[in-house]
């Protein structure tokens, strides 16, 4: 048995959370002078190699951010229309 | 950017290489808090949110807490690297400038010396011990400046190791194709990864021709998943020509050197055997992989497993498309120039222009077919399933190549299926009609390969040629002992009319498979006189020729650049199977004789038909009964021809090892 108690400041703040770190992962800093091209070549390489890992990290927090507020949309939803069902049909029962 | 010397073993600036390192580490305890903060983020919402969707947004945030501290690990090991690398450039640069300044000393202690020496020398009667004590103080200047000269020497040999070390430990953990990309990849945009499909496929279209642009290429699509590259390749079918291009930067070395080294061995066998030892190693999506960045190496190689070929030749495919696709609109360019000129030459011109326009057209619908046809095949079940696109295991439309698996790639037993005369690239959809015939009721039991090793003899007046037999011969033993050693099947390789002579001088030329099947065969193979003369004497063979096939006329012909070496039907160690009649169900029905019968032992209602699946699943076979011996045991009424035109004759049976 679920347990859907996932409100929505909740997703929200976890939501933010994933963002401002999503944010801070990147890296981006430059070469320094080796004093060798071919240190350089290697250095430079690596160095984007490394922000190109890090920026891909990067959405994939962003985008960890977005599900958990989106699953708590859903599950508000969820909630609201069972709710409002539930209401309809005490509001048949009453009736009769 | 400087750049060190013999002279100037310490170049660099060691102060902006602390700076960096300052910086990774700093970034470092960053991605350790942001690992620890993601963490304390999941685990708040364990209290209050449980449940499949709970599970499942917790996983892929651990996924991504992985991948942090994967990070995290690199720029560690990266940053030690900077970081032992300053330290020692400190010390170079300092022992460097001593050594300079000893140098100095040392040039202007011998320069004072040689000055002594030359005063000395000017005198007219010199004192000989100080002349000795001069000649001695030059010649120790002289050994300090060569000393210290060394060192220099020394200290630039230590720069060039710790250069190597240093791009050693940087490369580590950067894939091979990125480094081999040079800057391409490290100019690419930091949020590449993360833009749309057309986004991406235009980076790759504005990437320059050669070696460091498909390494570019080849990094992209090394980084996307399955579908991902689907989408790439479909928005960028230029693509798939930089894939089929061979890599010139090192980079698939670096990533399988045991590939490479086998692919260097020169005896095919022991090739083969090689790379099927160097990718046993490798799982399903490492090949999948292999086969998406190389598929040129690949597609058509030897031992390697023929799922990882499929995948390969569909991007070979996709490649020749889009080539022809260029090479249409370069002719359609052309043509247009041309018109209104109406001299003799231009004329000549536009002529040959139209009739190659029409050749690439036709090829172009061809390998549209191969890509976006749907085909049938058994799945893993063994059920018969349609699926979009030809599973090829050897497309190479240069040297007129194809092979493609109909079936299971997993099937226990695997057939090797060659046509005869005017087989080409055009009617290999009837060879394949026939192999679905033979595995359509076999299910997973059965694959069989349509082949085709090169240019076939196109008419029948080149079929009695025996060079295009002995052309595919090598080509043919190579692949069919590859499949072989790959997929540890059964082998059974079946040659109809002319490439029964291709299978005869294939095993000539070291082709060893489970057993062989000759269809009508123009012969034992070019030269074949005995089953000694081919690789493996002992090889179950059969062989099959209706009475009254033409084909019989070419048999046992040999001679020269004419003929196909002996009679398959009559070389001792080689069983003949009985073709039989027409309708293997019905006593009554004619047999298959005449010239149709050449082509018709493939009619599936036939008793040969039989024969030739029965060969290749390893059932049960008829064999050929003599007329002569048939009537002396009176196993027929000797009013008939042969003996199964004979209602009441039954063929002897034997069980196919």
């Amino acid at each position: 048995m679920s347990d859907l108690r996932l409100d929505d400041a909740e997703a929200r703040s976890a939501q933010a959370e994933l963002h401002h770190w999503s944010a801070r992962v990147g890296l981006d800093l430059s070469a320094a002078d080796c004093g060798s091209p071919r240190v350089q070549t290697a250095l430079e390489s690596w160095l984007s190699w490394q922000a190109q890992a890090g920026r891909s990290l990067s959405a994939a927090l962003w985008t960890a951010g977005d599900e958990i507020r989106r699953s708590g949309e859903l599950i508000e939803d969820a909630d609201r229309r069972i709710a409002a069902a539930t209401r309809s049909t005490t509001g048949v029962e009453a009736a009769r | 950017m400087s750049a060190w010397t013999p002279d100037d073993p310490g170049a660099g600036d060691p102060d902006a290489l602390e700076d960096l390192v300052l910086g990774l580490a700093h970034h470092l305890d960053t991605l350790t808090e942001i690992g620890q903060q993601i963490g304390a983020v999941a685990h708040r919402t364990e209290a209050t949110w449980t449940g499949q969707s709970a599970d499942a947004w917790r996983a892929s945030v651990a996924a991504r807490r992985a991948r942090i501290t994967a990070l995290e690990s690199q720029e560690r090991r990266g940053a030690e690297a900077i970081n032992t690398y300053l330290h020692t450039l400190y010390s170079i640069r300092t022992r460097a400038q001593n050594a300079h300044e000893d140098l100095a000393d040392a040039q202007r202690a011998l320069q004072r010396a040689e000055d002594a020496w030359h005063a000395i020398q000017r005198q007219d009667d010199p004192d000989q011990d100080d002349r000795r004590l001069a000649l001695l103080a030059v010649q120790r200047w002289e050994q300090e400046v060569l000393d210290h000269r060394a060192v220099l020497d020394r200290l630039g040999w230590e720069r060039q190791s710790l250069d190597d070390a240093m791009i050693a430990a940087l490369q580590a953990d950067v894939s091979p194709l990125w480094s081999g990309a040079g800057r391409l990849t490290s100019d690419a945009p930091v949020d590449l990864l993360a833009r749309s499909t057309p986004a991406m496929a235009e980076w790759v279209q504005t990437l320059p021709d050669g070696a460091p642009g498909d390494a570019a290429a080849r990094w992209l699509a090394e980084q996307l998943t399955a579908e991902q590259f689907e989408a790439l390749l479909a928005a960028c079918p230029r693509l798939a020509i930089r894939l089929m291009r061979t890599d010139t930067t090192g980079a698939l070395a670096a990533r399988y050197p045991q590939l490479v080294a086998a692919m260097r061995i020169r005896d095919t066998d022991q090739r083969i055997a090689a790379i099927v030892a160097a990718t046993a190693g490798l799982d399903a999506a490492e090949l999948a992989m292999l086969s998406r960045l190389h598929p040129g190496l690949v597609g058509n190689l030897d031992g390697m497993p023929l799922q990882t070929r499929i995948d390969a030749n569909r991007i070979a495919v996709i490649a020749a498309r889009t080539e022809a696709d260029d090479r249409i609109a370069a002719l359609l360019e052309l043509i247009e120039a041309g018109e209104g000129n109406h001299q003799t030459s231009a004329l000549r011109e536009r002529a040959e222009l139209l009739t190659e326009l029409s050749a690439v057209q036709v090829s172009r619908a061809w390998y549209d077919g191969l890509l976006t046809e749907k085909v049938d095949t058994i799945d893993a079940d063994g059920r018969p399933v349609i699926v979009t696109g030809h599973q090829l295991v050897l497309f190479d439309p240069a040297l007129g190549q194809f092979g493609e698996l109909v079936g299971h790639a997993g099937a226990p037993n695997v057939a090797v299926l060659l046509g005869g005369t005017g087989t080409e690239f055009g009617n290999m959809d009837k060879q394949r009609a026939r192999a679905w015939d033979l595995v359509t009721d076999n299910g997973k039991s059965l694959a069989v390969i349509t082949y085709l090793g090169g240019p076939m003899p196109p008419e029948l007046y080149q079929a009695p040629l025996s060079i295009y037999a002995t052309c595919i011969a090598p080509k043919l033993a190579s692949f069919a002992n590859g499949v072989r050693a790959v997929t540890g099947a059964t082998i059974t390789v079946a040659g109809h009319s002319y490439g029964g002579s291709v299978v005869g001088a294939a095993e000539a030329k070291g082709m060893v498979v489970d057993r062989i099947v000759h269809i009508e065969s123009a012969g034992a193979g070019p030269g074949v006189t005995s089953i000694q003369d081919y690789a493996a004497p002992d090889t179950p063979r059969y062989s099959m020729t209706a009475p009254g096939d033409f084909i019989e006329l070419t048999q046992g012909k040999n001679g020269g650049i004419l003929g196909h070496g002996a009679d398959p039907d009559r070389l001792a160690g080689i069983t003949r199977l009985e073709t039989g009649r027409t309708d293997r169900t019905d006593p009554t029905s004619p047999i298959l004789q005449g010239f149709d019968s050449h082509s018709k032992v493939f009619d599936t209602q036939t008793d040969a038909w039989q024969n030739i699946e029965q060969v290749m699943t390893g059932g049960q076979v008829s064999v050929w009964t003599d007329r002569r011996d048939a009537v002396a045991l009176g196993l027929m009424d000797p009013q008939y021809e042969h003996p199964m035109q004979d209602p009441a004759f039954t063929p002897a049976t034997r069980d196919v090892p």
